[in-house]
């Protein structure tokens, strides 16, 4: 809500200055974000009387009018209709409007010494369509800043969706007066009625008491509608809307000042002169304002007259019974609608107006009579006219709500005593009626507050205006000892693990499009598709954490990154059972190189060199979060998904598959513009939560180990995982480590086979081993890796 | 003179001159040499050890004895020059040798981290010593988590502060994208008894247009305590340590009423401007305040959704949006920095490791 402070301090007698009553504002809960100046760049701006105007001789749309601005005379040129005698801002050569500086300059041959302004010149709103008039009686040649209200300041406020009473200039004024003492001042309702009778003029229907619990209509006869006076259209372009005519303008006029939107009707061109309020019929449309025409919902309220509906109620009018210059008679309509309803529709016809925002959020109900009778004494005003006698009225106000307050909970609520009389003072001046009963308050809430129906509601009032700053803080005793849970844990030992194995962090849009999964070579169908995506390529749940990192990993390439190594922790989503399955994943991608130093100190020579990231890169990432979590885990078959065929495999964790590691598919690493042998790894969080993570201490040998070194041949398809295990599970009595160092192809290595080359340590825990038990451990080795077709090589 | 007088005369005098040799050799060649020829086995100290046996037995004894202290007076002599020379030598290459240690070695290459997982570890860090656990809910929540039970029934006109992504799963609207963590608040009180002291860091999305300030997926960490007599100045409190301990000893809170439909009284909290303390800046927009949290005291209507009494309990909850005060405390100006996953974003942060 945009408060133009000359408007505000009509209704409220305040000392403070702008900027403590903007602070103070924002500390209650109406954050003032910014205070503008409209006017603060004209310069050199200017009252001056169009004494005449006469066509431009060279162009057909332009006038030449003779200015006079007191202090001298000159010619300017117009590209807008004036009347001659008008008092306009005019804007001198040298001085500058609120879009740029003015020099004197030639327009199609004629000289123009200045510029006559539109609004949008004069800094207070968009329009750039007619140059204003300004009151008749301002002194020529001074300053509009000063005599015209161009350069009053504006406070945006931000109006939380609880207070539909501050989209208002009054109730902002309440505010005001509660927070700085100030005083709200009393506001004109009088009408002068004439003799003509409303209830005779035309005819009030309520079909739809629940949609429209209260209807209140003036009638107003004999309008000449025309333009509002200045300071109507100042401030109407200062709240942000736009003058239209005298009328219409007279409405938003209150909608602005009292918060209460209404709606003025022709009413001569309301059929039977009826207005009813019903829901809308199947197949009906309402050509509206705004010049396009909508289908109408059974569920939409409407305003019909006995032919047609001729308004949607509380959002907008219709195009056909609206004010115009023709209009000799009005009819006033201040209405009361449920917020629902209202809602319903704007959201329906995608049609939020000022009107739709405020019924939405809840109007006040008592406020119809008055914002009638000021909408009819500002049309008097302006437009002439007589306001017919009396009002139609369907509907009364509901009666107001009570709540009870408990000082007592009040106080240990706030953690601080509260005066009882104090709060009593300040709720009466928001305007609340308050009442001390023994131990608490009795408090009837006004109309306009439809956010107050608790305890907690009038608590929130009372540390509103005392100012929460003002309240006192402590930090709340124990009451537990704080520690993370099971995945808590895990989830920060990965993390921790993950960054020390040399992978960066990176977090990844949960969102991805269908086209990309495909690309993937993965089954879009079980994905989950957004219903309102932002886009088609953020319109599908990630299946998996690896499929939006493999594409963070892509744009890294792109940007020639050198060393790629990322991972992710976050939740993957499935479609299941009807719902939706979500799991933890940590993913990581390995591309690009790493950088080797090689120094050789003889030489004094040193050199880095880089070599591609792989899939042992990713292997010993992954063993060293396994070794971080202190997870037993073991090889499965080949991956699938993303990762090479032959080149990648599934690890089993708890008798469940918990991941993947490997090289990426060559296709994908192609098309992501990864590096060749660019590598991936997937782990789910679920199975390693399941896996037991007992520590268990073996004492340490304290007798040195033997070492000695077996080179075998094996048949191709015996991994190392494999020969290990056998060769370790066949020695008993000692304990021993195998370290893999060399594994070779080629000649003499026999077609189809390969050959390995280990280290074995081993121990016993009594003694040093002599070198008969060292000869018996070899041999027993040698046996084992028999057994799988492998043969000591020579 | 008999033969052998004559040979260990000879051998007395070379061996006297290569102790004077080996005394200026200036080489261990030149050292090495000087041993090859007076100790080796063909030396004529050898020949003089060979030729003992041809003498009687009280000559023999006494002739050995003066061969061996020969021996050993030109060993030591050999053996100390040796030392020397290699001394020398070793302190030569030294001086010589050079290394520059400015540039890179070998290190084990350590991950970086990322600002949304560094401040989640920060905060979480925070609240465990103020005595609080961490609590998780689904990304996927359903309407009644997310907006129903946080006294936002159908058509509440609040709900239209959060812009909300919906799943294409039937019935329509029945499952989103959680806007906020407030919907965890709902379910750690659903799954327990108070006294409830949690936070709730997650993931959160709103239906919003990227640009520097908005993505449609960050993070937040939400906060509920709940026990017999919680008041707002515990809220306070906390808050302000909070905001001690992250932004540093000299930031200050600011409480501001607002509106939140799941509390009441609801505050809007403020920090002192990161950039400027409060001067006003371009950070804070001339304010000299930025806007870090939401919080307030649990709305009696959330009570009552989860059974709980309200005239029973109170409670405080918070929210705060991580990459925000991430952007804040580390100055990152546009939030989709925090999503393409660049490995330079990181590199120009350099986040100290965990």
């Amino acid at each position: 809500m945009r408060i133009p402070w000359d408007w505000l301090v009509e209704h409220v007698r305040v000392s403070a200055p702008l900027a403590r009553v903007a602070e103070a504002l924002t500390s209650a809960g109406l954050e003032v974000e910014r205070v503008e100046y409209p006017g603060s760049s004209l310069s050199r701006v200017v009252v001056a009387r169009v004494a005449e105007v006469e066509r431009h001789p060279r162009a057909e749309n332009l006038f030449v009018c003779r200015v006079d601005w007191g202090e001298g005379e000159g010619k300017v040129v117009v590209g807008a209709p004036v009347r001659p005698g008008q008092l306009s801002a005019l804007a001198l050569p040298g001085g500058a409007t609120a879009l740029g500086p003015v020099e004197a300059k030639e327009v199609r041959g004629v000289l123009s010494q200045g510029m006559l302004l539109a609004p949008d010149e004069l800094g207070i709103g968009d329009d750039h369509s007619y140059i204003p008039e300004l009151p008749g009686d301002l002194p020529l040649g001074a300053d509009v800043r000063e005599v015209a209200g161009v350069g009053v300041p504006v406070l945006e406020v931000d109006v939380t969706p609880n207070r539909p009473d501050c989209l208002s200039i009054r109730g902002v004024a309440r505010e005001v007066a509660v927070l700085l003492d100030g005083e709200l001042l009393p506001l004109s309702l009088e009408v002068p009625e004439g003799e003509a009778e409303a209830e005779k003029a035309a005819a009030l229907e309520v079909l739809d008491s629940e949609g429209c619990p209260q209807y209140v209509a003036r009638v107003v006869e004999g309008v000449g509608v025309g333009q509002a006076p200045w300071h109507t259209a100042r401030r109407l372009y200062l709240v942000g809307m736009r003058p239209v005519n005298n009328v219409v303008d007279a409405t938003n006029y209150v909608l602005a000042e009292l918060g209460h939107p209404l709606h003025p009707f022709d009413l001569d061109r309301v059929a039977g002169r009826r207005v009813i309020v019903r829901r809308a019929r199947a197949g009906e449309t309402l050509l509206c304002l705004d010049g396009v025409e909508r289908r109408l919902h059974p569920d939409d309220l409407v305003i019909a007259d006995e032919e047609r509906p001729i308004a949607l109620a509380g959002v907008m009018g219709g195009e056909e019974t609206g004010v115009g210059v023709w209009t000799r008679r009005v009819l006033l309509e201040s209405a009361w609608f449920d917020p629902r309803t209202i809602g319903r529709t704007a959201r329906r016809h995608s049609l939020r107006t000022e009107a739709s925002l405020r019924f939405e959020r809840g109007a006040d109900p008592e406020v119809l009579e008055a914002a009638a009778a000021r909408a009819s004494s500002f049309i008097l005003a302006w437009a002439g006219g007589k306001v017919a006698r009396g009002l139609l009225r369907a509907g009364q106000p509901p009666a107001r709500r009570r709540v009870q307050v408990d000082l007592g909970r009040i106080s240990r609520l706030l953690g601080e005593e509260v005066d009882p009389d104090w709060a009593a003072g300040r709720l009466g001046k928001l305007g609340f009626g308050v009442q001390r009963r023994d131990s608490g308050l009795d408090v009837e809430v006004p109309p306009y507050r439809p956010d107050v129906s608790l305890e907690a509601d009038i608590v929130e009032e009372i540390a509103r205006v005392v100012g929460y700053d003002r309240l006192p803080s402590r930090i709340p005793p124990a009451c537990q000892a704080g520690a993370l849970d099971e995945r808590g844990l895990l989830r920060r030992r990965l993390r921790r693990a993950a960054l020390a194995s040399g992978l960066d962090e990176t977090f990844t849009s949960s969102f991805t499009s269908a086209v990309w999964l495909e690309q993937l070579g993965l089954e879009a169908s079980s994905a989950v598709r957004l219903a309102n995506p932002l886009s088609e390529e953020e319109s599908v749940l990630r299946p998996s954490v690896l499929v939006t990192l493999l594409l963070a990993a892509s744009r890294n390439m792109e940007r020639r990154r050198e060393r790629v190594a990322l991972f992710e922790l976050g939740r993957a989503f499935r479609r299941a059972d009807g719902g939706v399955q979500e799991e933890e994943e940590l993913a990581a991608v390995f591309s690009g190189g790493e950088e080797e130093l090689h120094w050789d100190p003889g030489r004094e020579e040193w050199h880095l060199s880089s070599r591609p990231l792989d899939l042992y890169d990713a292997a010993g990432a992954f063993r060293t979060l396994m070794a971080g979590l202190g997870v037993e885990f073991r090889w499965a078959g080949p991956a699938g998904g993303v990762f090479h065929p032959g080149r990648a495999r599934a690890v089993v964790v708890a008798g469940e598959e918990a991941g993947q590691v490997g090289e990426l598919h060559p296709r994908l690493v192609k098309q992501l513009g990864l590096s060749p042998g660019a590598s991936a790894l997937r782990l789910r969080l679920d199975p390693l939560l399941k896996a037991a993570t007992q520590v268990q201490y073996t004492p340490a040998p304290r007798f040195p180990p033997v070492r000695f070194d077996l080179s075998f041949l094996l048949p191709e398809a015996v991994e190392w995982d494999q020969l290990s295990r056998e060769l370790a599970g066949a020695v008993q009595g000692y304990e021993v480590r195998l370290h893999a160092w060399d594994l070779y192809r080629g000649p003499p290595v026999p077609e189809g086979e390969k050959s390995i080359t280990l280290t074995v340590e081993a121990w016993s825990r009594e003694r040093t081993l002599t070198s008969e038990e060292e000869a018996s451990i070899r041999s027993t080795m040698i046996e084992a890796a028999a057994r799988l077709g492998g043969r000591l090589r020579a | 003179m008999s033969q052998a007088e004559r040979l260990f005369e000879e051998v007395e005098r070379s061996l006297g001159e290569a102790l004077e040799a080996a005394r200026k050799a200036s080489s261990l060649e030149e050292l090495e040499a000087l041993a090859q020829l007076h100790l080796g086995r063909k030396s004529l100290l050898a020949k003089a050890f060979k030729s003992l046996g041809s003498l009687p037995e009280e000559e023999r004894k006494r002739a050995g004895l003066r061969l061996n202290a020969l021996r050993e007076e030109l060993r030591s002599e050999l053996e100390g020059r040796r030392a020397l020379l290699e001394a020398e030598a070793e302190a030569r290459r030294i001086t010589r040798e050079r290394a520059d240690l400015t540039l890179p070695g070998r290190w084990p290459k350590v991950g970086r981290a990322h600002p949304i997982g560094a401040v989640l570890e920060e905060i979480t860090e925070f609240f465990l010593g103020l005595g609080f656990r961490v609590a998780e809910g689904p990304e996927v929540e359903l309407d009644w988590y997310n907006f129903e039970a946080l006294n936002m029934p159908p058509e509440h006109p609040a709900r239209s502060l959060w812009d909300t992504f919906y799943l294409e799963i039937d019935p329509p609207g029945s499952l989103l994208m959680r806007t906020h963590t407030s919907p965890v608040q709902i379910r750690v009180m659903e799954s327990g008894r108070p006294p409830v002291r949690v936070i709730a860091p997650g993931r959160t999305y709103r239906h919003d247009t990227p640009d520097a300030s908005h993505s449609p997926v960050f993070h937040q960490v939400e906060g509920l305590v709940v026990d017999r007599s919680v008041s707002f100045a515990d809220l306070k409190g906390t808050v302000e340590e909070f905001v001690r301990a992250f932004f540093g000893k000299g930031a200050r809170a600011r409480f501001r009423a607002s509106y939140f439909p799941f509390t009441e009284p609801s505050a809007e909290v403020d920090v002192s401007c990161v950039a400027c303390r409060g001067e006003g800046c371009r950070t804070c927009g001339q304010k000299g305040w930025l806007e870090i949290m939401g919080a307030g005291m649990v709305h009696p209507a959330v009570f009552e959704a989860v059974g709980y009494d309200p005239s029973e309990v109170s409670g405080f909850a918070f929210g705060m949006g991580v990459e925000r005060i991430a952007m804040l405390k580390y100055g990152v100006d546009d939030i989709r920095a925090f999503y393409e996953g660049d490995v330079e974003f990181l590199e120009r942060l350099r986040l100290p490791a965990p």
